[in-house]
């Protein structure tokens, strides 16, 4: 792709341009009270998408403590907390035992639920889409900015407001639902108040959700740059659009549920009451019908940036790239079918089978892209920066966590697996060995873009050794946790497991130290880091032709594609030499994909 | 030979991941589940060490060595990607069928299944035999006690499970299979129990006591029962003992009451309060839990929730009147809520005789240091009779202890 | 959406042409015509959310009438179809000035364009007020409520209340939008009267008209399945 001056510089812009767009979108608007200003009402989707880093960054942050909490309890096969306070996240929540609302064992029922509603609803759902993807999907295009840049503005505050929900819920002690927030018992568990902001916080989180989903539909129908066809686009391009579909057609579900279940919880309207002739397995159903669909709303984006990053660090065109673009799509379609599988123990038999058979089929697509991108490797020119690290790790993570997917899709051995340590362990490899580790791959990836610096390569790398060392010890032994007979969401347990907890506790403390390194060396980047240059990685999607650091106006002028965004093989990067990235010989014919 | 090597192998498999199995024999009743387990397992070791094994060796083979450009390749190749759509598939087709199939088998109601009902409530479990009967003995693990309920060896068993509260799910994982437990309908739990096998190191022996029974050396295989669906505090432990012995030891057991009329209705109560579930929320130590201690609490003017109280006043004004605060605690829990506590308790309605109730009472007093002047009280002088001894004619107090309404209305 | 407006800039103040001839897109944009292609996708992928909001209704009102069809007969039975079927008239009123104010702005026949939206504002205004004078306030008053609430003494069936639930619910959702939707005719009013709107730009027009489409329609649905149960 080169840029193209083709006098489209529109005459309109004369009206309102100081010649602002020329520079880089960090530098500070005037004082200090000016940027921050700036900061709040800017409708620049490159800082929307920096604001909702550093938020989903917190939040898993906060998560992440919430999670370190459990395992410590868990350390033992008895209730420890018994009075005795652990941690900061028992202290705070244990204020509510104090006040009399929370008994013992509910503290910790508290923590598990805080971890997996801050995880699943305030960081990994919006995660990768609001961040990077606000960041870099229209630069992926060429476009000046997303297509609605107020409703996406919008959308940055209702999460903003959302989350605070959340936390409040949190401050006031909590829910103690479990994060799927089954009925009956989150109709009749006390603490009204903090279950209702909870609810709130989730039905308010969806339009988040919504607004940027259509917002990057519309984006990439209309703006891409002159020249860039659907079969130009770069992978994370489709992947960040199959999620959107998800998520604008997934969402109002859980809207109107959460509705419905604020209704219950308010005035015992009994639709999922059983007391009242209504049906708790019907909440289920619409539980899922979201939540499922959700999955891959967190997948699909962690394997778009896995399909740009393998490409560039193999410097090969991905093989099979219409394959891996259609399979997004037949992830989206088929996952709004297969919601079933979360009750294979709460059913009929009919609908067990259809569920259970619908799942093997969303498995395919999958199974598609981990042989694709395996291939992509083949006679490449692999380095091993830090993302490409990460890529290969999430390769070898998200197969586990796929493959164990199987057993539990299955239906007798889901009977003996479900709601067990094995199903922690599956969603972890996924959501953590998948989703988690995609996005480190990525936040490192496109750092030099983001803030113009580069970190340190050495340190980094020590960091990634201890997230997949701490990683493995962490969740692998919660699968043999699971098939011994281990239920989740269990305070205490049998002494037979002592062992297998303890090594994952262990685990988790690796795990910890290497997040905290990743911390430190991102940091010290920020104040430090040496200068980015315009392309670190020799790479050819759109986003690497602009300044170092982009200008407010992302490009100066209107991009015009003229390759693909992996010809590694003919073209030599914007701003890279060849004897940076050398081409190979010309003679050989290519068959074109 | 092959072969030979890779049971052994499965052998070993099978007892990292299910460790109760002692052997593969015992997991081949499990077919449907276990050995489907197995299969998929090697599915994935043969894909997931194809795939790592090919993604190390390219990237060992085709690391970048400076100024060395890549080779050309082609990134598309119809045949190979046919296969590895397809490939995939047929082993997804197998092993739906598999796991249908087994799953089928399971929900397959056995004939002449002993029957028996099965309650959940938070957090605990309780089963009712087909005569009435009930198991009174507990096991205690951590710092609880967890009930224990027997089954006959080598037959197929029933449960009718219902629950009175949320949903619960009824899991044996030696079993390999749990239920859903739910408050508007009735779902069955089946299975079959394995024979008590002599060479099996989890058959033991013990002397097995109910009652006025005592069964020396009988042989037992116990199998843990957790509740698998998140149901609240004490979810972690709504835990149970299910116990498998011989079906003639089975039947004598079923047929002797767990406790006699004429025992003593503090220990009648002790029992109680062990098998129905009151030891999940309230302790007898002081300990706090998801309600009041019973330790030192009779007798005791009580605060509730809604500021009203039971005073010392009125106490002294009605002699049963913390005896009938026990028995509407009981009945309709939610109507005093003891200062500082939630409205958790289900309602106990229907679910106690009037001998257990008269237990429980005995029981709680037992635990204070404060007690109604026993002597003027003829209902406690029958109960001192039992309990300690004491030369005080009891049919009176029969009489007086069956009437508890109008001490109700007294109250009022 | 939220370009669909966006500003016009600062323009030279003695440029009296109307405000729509005045219009400028998006600095982002290409040209208007994208932009205006884009709202448009936009405002239908939000219909298509819309849609599987209420379809989750849908799905609540399904699974109860297959459970307890005598209850659900029972509870239409206590509606009279006549207050749903001059609300169906209303709304189909005012789906028809809304489409015919769209016309008008784009002939800029601006007066007529007012006296629609004007009529359809009315229309939604009429519906909200049968429903809730006619049907949720005296039904509410004799105690059929929803749920737990539910205190009316004469019930024939045991499930009543949980049809009440659905019947509250749905309409009250989908009154929810009619009440959103007067929200955005009364400002579409206010800037069609201060001439944003014209044969060259009326995106918004178009947009909160096709809004408009979907909660009558919606309330099409609702009718038969609420009012005219067997
Ligand atoms: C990122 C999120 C994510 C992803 C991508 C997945 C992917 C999959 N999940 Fe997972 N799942 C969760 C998140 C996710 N899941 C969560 C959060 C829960 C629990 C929720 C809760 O209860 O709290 C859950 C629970 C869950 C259950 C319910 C378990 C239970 O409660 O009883 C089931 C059952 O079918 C299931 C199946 C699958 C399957 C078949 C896939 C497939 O898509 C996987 C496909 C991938 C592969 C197959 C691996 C890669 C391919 C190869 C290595 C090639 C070779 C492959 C073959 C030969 C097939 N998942
Ligand atoms: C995205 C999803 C996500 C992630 C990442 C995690 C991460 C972790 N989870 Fe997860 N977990 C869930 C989602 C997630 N979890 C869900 C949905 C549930 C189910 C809840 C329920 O049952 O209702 C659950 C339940 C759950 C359980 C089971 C509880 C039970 O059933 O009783 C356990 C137990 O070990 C656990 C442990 C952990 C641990 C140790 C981590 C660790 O990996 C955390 C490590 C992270 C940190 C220590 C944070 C450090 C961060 C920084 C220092 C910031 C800097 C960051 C950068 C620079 C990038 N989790
Ligand atoms: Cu009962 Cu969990
Ligand atoms: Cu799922």
């Amino acid at each position: 792709m080169t840029t193209v001056d083709r006098g489209l510089d529109h005459a309109h812009d004369g009206a309102h341009d100081h010649g602002h767009h020329d520079v880089p979108y960090l530098t500070p608007k005037g004082g200090p009270i000016a940027t921050v200003w700036d900061w709040m009402t800017t409708v620049d989707h490159k800082k929307i998408g920096v604001m909702y880093l550093f938020a989903v960054l917190f939040m898993f942050f906060i998560g992440g403590v919430l999670a370190l909490a459990l395992r410590i309890e868990l350390l033992e096969p008895t209730r420890v907390v018994d009075g005795e306070l652990q941690g900061a996240a028992f202290a705070m929540l244990a204020g509510g035992e104090a006040a009399g609302v929370a008994s013992v064992g509910s503290v910790y029922n508290r923590i598990m639920t805080l971890h997996g509603a801050v995880m699943v609803f305030m960081f990994i759902v919006p995660g990768i889409p609001a961040s990077l993807g606000n960041f870099f999907l229209p630069l992926q295009l060429g476009a000046k900015d997303v297509a609605f840049p107020k409703l996406n503005l919008t959308s940055w505050y209702v999460y903003l407001f959302g989350s605070l929900f959340g936390v409040s819920s949190m401050l006031m002690t909590g829910v103690d639902t479990g994060w799927t927030f089954y009925t009956p018992y989150s109709t009749t568990t006390d603490g009204q108040a903090q279950i209702v902001l909870m609810i709130l916080a989730v039905f308010i989180l969806g339009f988040s959700s919504i607004f940027t989903g259509l917002n990057f539909i519309v984006t990439t129908h209309k703006l891409r740059a002159p020249g860039l066809g659907w079969f130009d686009l770069p992978l994370f391009i489709w992947a960040i659009y199959a999620t959107s579909i998800i998520q604008v057609l997934a969402t109002p579900v859980i809207g109107v549920t959460f509705l419905l279940l604020l209704f219950e919880r308010l005035f015992q309207i009994g639709i999922f009451d059983p007391g009242l002739g209504g049906d708790p397995v019907l909440f289920q159903h619409f539980f899922w019908f979201y939540s499922h669909p959700v999955v891959y709303v967190m997948i699909l984006p962690a394997m778009g940036i896995i399909s740009e990053v393998l490409a560039v660090f193999s410097r090969k065109k991905l093989f099979g790239y219409r394959a891996i673009a259609f399979s997004s799509l037949a992830i989206a379609g088929v996952s709004f079918l297969v919601w079933g599988h979360h009750m294979f123990t709460s059913q009929g038999e009919l609908a067990a089978m259809i569920f259970s058979f619908l799942t093997f089929l969303v498995a395919i697509p999958t199974a598609v892209k981990v042989f694709n991108w395996i291939a992509t490797l083949y006679k490449g020119s692999i380095s091993f920066q830090t993302p490409m690290m990460y890529a290969l790790a999430f390769l070898f993570l998200f197969s586990i966590g796929g493959l164990t997917g199987l057993p539990l899709g299955a239906l007798s051995t889901d009977l003996h697996l479900h709601d067990s340590y094995f199903v922690v362990a599956h969603f972890h490899y996924v959501m953590f060995g998948g989703t988690v580790i995609a996005f480190l791959s990525g936040i490192h990836y496109w750092w030099p873009k983001m803030f113009g610096r580069m970190y340190d390569e050495r340190w980094s790398h020590v960091g990634f050794w201890l997230v997949f060392v701490g990683f493995n010890l962490t969740f692998f032994t919660q699968f043999f946790l699971g098939t011994q007979g281990m239920p989740r969401r269990y305070v205490s347990y049998i002494d037979e497991f002592t062992l297998l907890h303890q090594i994952s506790t262990y685990g988790s403390w690796i795990l910890g130290l290497g997040f905290i390194v990743h911390l430190f060396v991102l940091l010290h980047s920020l104040v430090a880091g040496p200068k980015a240059p315009q392309n670190p990685w020799g790479a050819l999607t759109m986003e690497w032709e602009t300044d170092p650091i982009p200008v407010e106006h992302n490009f100066r002028h209107e991009p015009v594609a003229t390759h693909g965004p992996y010809d590694f093989e003919d073209v030599v990067p914007p701003g890279c030499t060849e004897e940076q990235f050398p081409l190979p010989p010309k003679e050989e014919v290519r068959t074109a994909h | 030979m092959s072969t030979v090597t890779l049971a052994g192998i499965n052998d070993l498999l099978i007892r990292l991941f299910f460790r109760d199995n002692a052997s593969s024999e015992v997991a081949s009743g499990l077919a449907g589940s276990d050995g489907l387990y197995l299969f998929i397992w090697w599915v994935g070791v043969f894909f997931f060490v194809l795939l790592m094994g090919l993604m190390f060796w390219f990237c060992w083979k085709y690391r970048r060595r400076p100024g060395v450009a890549p080779e050309r390749s082609s990134s598309h190749n119809t045949a190979l990607e046919i296969t590895w759509s397809v490939v995939p598939t047929l082993i997804l087709v197998v092993i739906f069928f598999w796991g249908f199939d087994g799953y089928l088998r399971s929900q397959m109601p056995a004939g002449h299944a002993e029957q028996i009902d099965t309650t959940a409530l938070m957090w605990n479990w309780e089963m009712t035999y087909d005569n009435g009967g009930f198991s009174a003995e507990t096991v205690t693990m951590g710092n609880k006690d967890a009930p224990v309920f027997y089954v006959p060896a080598g037959q197929p068993v029933q449960l009718r499970m219902s629950s009175k509260d949320v949903i619960h799910s009824f899991w044996v994982p030696d079993f390999r299979t749990k239920l859903d437990v739910m408050p508007n309908r009735y779902t069955p739990y089946q299975f079959t129990t394995e024979p008590l096998a002599s060479g099996d190191p989890r058959v033991k022996t013990m002397d097995i006591t109910k009652g006025e029974l005592v069964l020396k050396d009988a042989q037992y295989r116990d199998h843990w029962i957790f509740c698998a669906e998140y149901c609240g505090d004490s979810h972690s432990e709504m835990v149970g003992v299910l116990r498998v012995v011989e079906p003639s030891v089975f039947k004598t057991w079923k047929e002797t009451p767990a406790y006699g009329v004429i025992d003593p209705p503090d220990e009648v109560g002790e029992i109680v309060y062990k098998a129905k579930g009151c030891a999940v929320c309230h302790s007898v130590d002081g300990s706090n839990n998801t309600g009041p201690t019973w330790l030192n609490a009779y007798g005791k003017p009580v605060r509730f929730a809604d500021g009203t109280e039971l005073s010392q006043a009125d106490l002294d004004a009605d002699p049963f009147a913390w005896d009938n605060y026990i028995r509407e605690s009981i009945i309709l829990p939610h109507v005093k809520i003891h200062e500082g506590y939630a409205n958790a308790m289900a309602s106990y309605d229907g679910r106690l005789s009037d001998v257990e109730m008269r237990g429980l009472i005995a029981y709680i007093r037992s635990l204070s240091d404060t007690k109604p002047d026993t002597d003027e009280i003829p209902l406690y002088d029958f109960l001192n009779e039992q309990t300690e001894g004491e030369e005080v004619g009891g049919d009176t107090a029969e009489e007086t202890a069956d009437e508890p309404a109008p001490a109700a209305e007294g109250e009022g | 959406m939220a370009t669909i407006d966006s500003g016009p800039g600062q323009l030279p103040a003695e440029d009296k042409r109307p405000r729509w001839e005045r219009y400028v897109h998006g600095h982002h944009w290409r040209n208007a015509d994208d932009e205006f292609d884009a709202a448009k996708i936009g405002i239908w992928l939000f219909l298509a959310t819309e849609i599987l909001l209420f379809s989750g209704l849908f799905c609540a009102y399904a699974v109860f009438r297959m459970l307890y069809p005598e209850a659900i007969a029972a509870g239409s039975g206590y509606l009279d179809w006549r207050f749903g079927a001059i609300n169906t008239v209303v709304l189909l009123l005012s789906s028809w000035t809304i489409a015919m104010a769209i016309r008008c702005v784009q002939l800029d026949q601006q007066k007529w364009a007012t006296i629609h939206l004007t009529i359809t504002w009315l229309c939604a205004a009429a519906f909200l007020a049968i429903k809730f004078a006619f049907e949720y306030a005296p039904k509410w008053a004799e105690g059929k409520r929803p749920g737990n609430l539910f205190s009316y003494p004469y019930a024939a069936e045991t499930h009543e209340p949980i049809w009440w639930s659905i019947y509250y619910m749905a309409t009250g959702v989908h009154a929810t939008h009619v009440l959103i939707g007067m929200g955005l005719i009364a400002y579409l009013i206010v800037r069609q009267r201060r001439g944003y709107y014209g044969p060259k730009h009326y995106t918004m027009m178009e947009g909160v008209g096709l809004y408009w489409h979907i909660v009558d329609l919606v309330w099409i649905f609702l009718f038969p399945l609420l009012y005219l149960v067997h």
